[in-house]
Formats: structure tokens, C-alpha cells, sequence
């Protein structure tokens, strides 16, 4: 688990720093060389892709997604346990649900042959990906309600 | 309408349910709209936000994300707060003031309000500690000073109002700057004001010399160039907003290795906090959307209008009514959520009425920046509480309450005067 997370950290905090490069030598390629990066915007956008995708298992794990959370002090410990049991339940289906409907589009991205514009990459395989990890965003979601349903506690 | 308002029900019904605010946006918005016309077009609709999000206009958030993470780690914060306290530190409440102008600093090169507040905390809280400062004074200053970094440019959040309404970034900073200035001055008058009516609140620091204080002037012009190079950039014309976003984060970047605050443990920490930011911000954005497009589908924005039209309410009264909604909506929500749920109501409003785009977002942005300092949830509060554990909630609640005063103020200067917002940009021609 903890190997898993570290890897997607990596390829998430990597994307991001690739992406910083990319727009930075692209800035510096056009004003100074005259010569901009070919497909520098398209890059930008796959490296978007797997910055988010690859961190939003982790921003679910790490309880980073925003809640409203003012009724926790009122609420008995019990209740609050099974409220935050069934949130994360609900919030599992609605990603499933997403991983679902970007499915679709990648099969048709594969079925068209979308590609980018410039360097003519194949988006289905990234399409895919995003559904994948929306799926793995949606699994985090899951062990999170079975956690908070089996012990459950203030923790999370 | 009935629909429009069923679906605000719903979704405020999920979020007491600790349901992540996100994705009770975006299952109200896929629900309805899936209702209201039909599943496919919901489901296809959806898909394409998931997918759209990775659009190149969008890697200006995690750039200028990265960008203020990287100068927070570079601990910048420090040299701006001796520079201020070189200057105003030996006045009454001049530690307090110093905070507020380093805020201010720090807020021209990092557009989040959170990491400013976690870092002058850590800066600033020490220091009037020392100088027996009274702690609720002390909270409060830096509370209401991290929310500068919001105003002034880059701020991460002005970058979504524009994105989601399509103004021009460039603009929507640019018009900031002044506000952010006015904002500064008030929070300052609001400390003289404090330490007028009680003297040991804040007693005065050491006076600086004139060497000592360009001495501490010299320690900022990393903080100066960046922020130069950023805004100079775009307004001179050498890049976009994005391109500057890329630019201002490889800035902060080789700072943070000048500065030699980066091991390789901090670079990936950065990087993938960064990351981790904003995935959860574009998970927000997305709900948001698909919450926007189903809202078009419903009646309910243009009913407000009707409603608006039909009793003949003055367009200020507009304007101020949405303040009062917002600040009491801030008083219970998390800011971003608010601003992303209301403006789809609000906007077509506002500008229907003949109110600027750009003034609004900046009017937005003003009543964002109360809403973190209301209690009970003030983004500002929790984080300040969370950095400072030894500091009381309620002190700080009490800390606050003057700075809020004075960002009602601000609020009607800037609304009585849409020229403060309005005249950079239009200088400036964008």
C-alpha cells in the first residue's frame, strides 16, 4: 500500500515538475531562440492528465478533499463514524461512476483514433488511464467506509 | 425554477452528509441534468469535464500552486517580515504591522491565502511573543494579513473565477493590485486603532538604523525580481498568464536551491503536495461545472432575474445584497466551494445589470477573504489554530473581529468606487 502510494506520488509530483520545465523552456525557446517547442501545449496537457489523476487517489487517502465538517463537535462519535462510513460509500459509487463514463469515451477515443494535433499521440491510452485511476480513487474511497465502518473512530 | 432550487436542496443535503463538497456538486449536476434532458447527454457531459480538465489554460493553477509552495519552502517569509519590521517595528503595534505588510509581500508571489497564513505564523508569532503581544491581537493580524495573498496578484483563486467565467487572468490581476493595497492600508489602520485603545497590546519593537534597515531592504530582492519578472512578463507582453505561472515556478524553484532549502525528500514533498492541491481544487472545479450546466438547464438564474426586474431594485442594492449573502454563506462554507456555486447564479445577474466582470471577481474575491476569517469555519482560522495549537480558538475569533470591521469598510470603498478595481487594466489596456 504505502509502495503503491509513494509510486503514484512520483509519477504525479514528476508530471508536475516536467510540466513546469516544458512551459519554461517553451517561454525561453520562443522569446530568446526564436523556436518554440513543437507540441508543447499537447505535452502540457498529458503531463496535466497524469499530474491530477495520479495525485487524486492520494489527496482522497489523505482526507484532502473538502468537507463540511462544523456538525464533527456535536455529533456522537458513533454517528459521526457511520455519517463519514457513508460518505466515503457514496463518494466510491460517484467515482465509479466517473471511472465508468470516461471509459466510454476512451473506447471511442480507441474506436475514432483521436490523436493529438501536433505530434499525433494516440489518446485513447490516456483516456483509459484517467478511467483507471478514477477507479483506484474510487477503490481509496471504499477502504476508507470499510475502515470507518469496521473501528471506525475520530481518526480520519 | 422548482428544479434549480431542489437541486441547491440536494446538494447542501449531501454536503451535511459529509459528502466531499466536490462531488456533491457534480452528482446534483449529473442527476439533474440527466433528469432534465437526458442520461447520455449528462454521461457524455461529465466525461468531457473529467477529460477537458487536463485543457493547457488550466496548468496555470498548479504552476502558480508550485510557484507559492516553492517560495514558502525558501522561507522568504522571514526576510519580508525583517524588512517591514526594520521600518514600522518600533511604532505602536509595529510588530502586528510588520506581519501585515510581510503578508502583503508574500501574497505578490504566492496566490494562496493558506500557505501564507501557515508561514507567517510560523515567521511572525515568535517574534511578538517575545514583545509580550496580546495573542488574540497577534492571531488576528495574521489571519486577516494571509488573506491579502488571495487579492493580491497571483492568486490562485482569481485564476478560477476567470477560468469559470471566462475573463482575461491578465485583467482580473491586474485589477488586484490597488484593492490589495487599499486592503493593506485598512488591516494597518485597523492595528493603529487597536493599539490605541489598548496600549499593551502591542508594545513597540527596537527602532532599526538606516544601515540596518537597507541592510534588511537588500533581503528581499528575490521576493521583488520574482514578482517583476512574473507580472512584468505578462504585462509587457512576454507571456500569458500560464506562461507566467511556468516561469514564476521555475523562479521559485531555483530560489528555493539558491536558498539551498531543497533536498530531494523536500522537492518531492513540495511537488506532490502541489499536485495533491490541485487535483483537489480541479476536483472542485469540476463538480462546480457540471453543477453550472445543469443550473443553465434550470430556470432559476434567469428568475432571479425576472425577480430583480419585476420590483425594480436598485443595482446597488444588488450588489450589496449578494455581499450579505456571501459573507453569511462564509460563515459555514469553505470559500472556494462558495465562490464556484454562487457565481453561476450570480454573474449573469451582476453583469445583466451592467456591472464590470473584472469588478465583480475582484468584489468576489474581497468577500472570499472575509469568509476565511468568519468564524466559525475561517479557512485562516483552522490553519492558524493547527500551526499554533497553543493559541485558543476563541482567541482568535476575538483577535479577528477588528480586522473584519475593517474589511467591511474596504468592501464599500471598493464597491462606491469600481475606478480602484477598474483602473489598472484599463491602463494597462487588456
Amino acid at each position: 500500500m504505502k509502495r503503491l502510494e509513494s509510486l503514484f506520488a512520483t509519477v504525479s509530483g514528476m508530471a508536475l515538475f516536467a510540466m513546469m520545465c516544458l512551459t519554461f523552456a517553451d517561454v525561453i525557446g520562443r522569446k530568446f531562440i526564436d523556436n518554440s517547442l513543437p507540441g508543447a501545449v499537447e505535452l502540457t496537457e498529458i503531463f496535466m492528465m497524469l499530474m491530477i489523476y495520479f495525485a487524486l487517489p492520494l489527496a482522497s487517502i489523505a482526507s484532502e478533499h473538502i468537507v463540511f465538517d462544523l456538525l464533527d463537535r456535536v455529533l456522537p462519535p458513533a454517528l459521526l463514524r457511520w455519517q463519514k462510513a457513508l460518505s466515503h460509500g457514496l463518494t466510491a459509487l460517484v467515482f465509479f461512476g466517473a471511472a465508468w463514463v470516461v471509459k466510454d469515451r476512451a473506447a471511442r477515443a480507441l474506436a475514432y483514433g483521436d490523436t493529438t494535433a501536433t505530434l499525433q499521440i494516440s489518446l485513447w491510452p490516456l483516456h483509459y488511464m484517467v478511467a483507471a485511476l478514477l477507479a483506484v480513487t474510487a477503490l481509496a474511497h471504499a477502504w476508507l467506509t470499510w475502515r470507518e465502518a469496521r473501528r471506525g473512530g475520530p481518526s480520519a | 425554477m422548482t428544479a434549480g432550487l431542489l437541486g441547491f436542496g440536494a446538494m447542501f443535503a449531501l454536503m451535511l452528509l459529509r459528502v466531499p463538497i466536490a462531488v456533491s456538486m457534480g452528482l446534483v449536476g449529473l442527476v439533474g441534468l440527466g433528469l432534465m434532458r437526458s442520461w447520455p447527454a449528462a454521461m457524455s457531459s461529465a466525461a468531457g469535464e473529467f477529460i477537458d480538465i487536463g485543457a493547457y489554460t488550466l496548468s496555470v493553477v498548479p504552476l502558480f500552486v508550485l510557484m507559492g509552495n516553492f517560495v514558502t519552502r525558501a522561507g522568504m517569509s522571514r526576510d519580508l517580515y525583517q524588512a517591514a519590521y526594520a521600518f514600522i517595528g518600533h511604532r505602536r503595534g509595529g510588530l502586528a504591522m510588520s506581519t501585515i505588510a510581510a503578508c502583503a509581500g508574500f501574497g505578490a508571489i504566492c496566490g494562496s491565502s493558506i500557505a501564507t497564513t501557515a508561514t507567517m505564523a510560523r515567521v511572525a508569532m515568535p517574534e511578538m511573543r517575545r514583545f509580550n503581544y496580546a495573542p488574540a491581537f497577534a492571531a488576528g493580524s495574521i489571519c486577516a494579513g494571509a488573506t491579502l495573498g488571495i487579492l493580491i496578484p497571483p492568486s490562485v483563486i482569481l485564476v478560477i473565477y476567470g477560468i469559470m467565467t471566462e475573463q482575461s487572468i491578465g485583467a482580473l490581476f491586474a485589477a488586484g493590485v490597488i484593492p490589495g493595497l487599499v486592503a493593506t492600508g485598512f488591516y494597518l489602520l485597523a492595528s493603529m486603532w487597536i493599539t490605541k485603545r489598548h496600549p499593551h497590546w502591542g508594545p513597540p519593537g527596537e527602532r532599526a538604523t538606516w544601515p540596518a534597515r537597507l541592510a534588511a531592504l537588500r533581503g528581499i530582492w528575490g521576493v521583488m525580481l520574482l514578482f517583476t519578472i512574473v507580472m512584468g512578463g505578462m504585462y509587457g507582453g512576454f507571456f500569458t498568464p500560464t506562461e507566467a505561472a511556468g516561469v514564476g515556478a521555475t523562479g521559485g524553484f531555483v530560489f528555493a536551491l539558491l536558498r539551498r532549502s531543497l533536498s530531494w525528500t523536500v522537492l518531492r514533498e513540495v511537488l506532490v503536495e502541489s499536485a495533491r492541491t490541485s487535483a483537489m481544487l480541479f476536483t472542485i472545479v469540476i463538480g462546480a461545472s457540471l453543477f453550472a450546466n445543469f443550473l443553465n438547464f434550470t430556470e432559476l438564474p434567469s428568475a432571479l432575474r425576472d425577480f430583480v426586474t419585476h420590483f425594480d431594485l436598485h443595482p446597488m442594492a444588488v450588489i450589496v445584497a449578494i455581499c450579505a449573502i456571501y459573507v453569511v454563506l462564509g460563515t459555514a462554507m469553505e470559500s472556494l466551494s462558495m465562490m464556484l456555486l454562487t457565481v453561476p447564479l450570480f454573474f449573469p445577474l451582476v453583469t445583466s445589470l451592467g456591472f464590470d466582470p473584472i469588478w465583480f471577481g475582484i468584489i468576489v474575491v474581497c468577500v472570499i477573504e472575509i469568509s476565511l476569517i468568519t468564524p466559525p469555519v475561517g479557512m485562516n482560522i483552522f490553519v492558524l489554530s493547527s500551526v499554533l495549537p497553543e493559541v485558543e480558538t476563541s482567541t482568535i475569533w476575538r483577535g479577528v473581529l477588528p480586522f473584519i470591521a475593517a474589511d467591511v469598510l474596504r468592501m464599500g470603498v471598493l464597491i462606491a468606487f469600481p475606478a480602484l478595481s477598474l483602473y489598472l487594466p484599463r491602463l494597462l489596456q487588456l
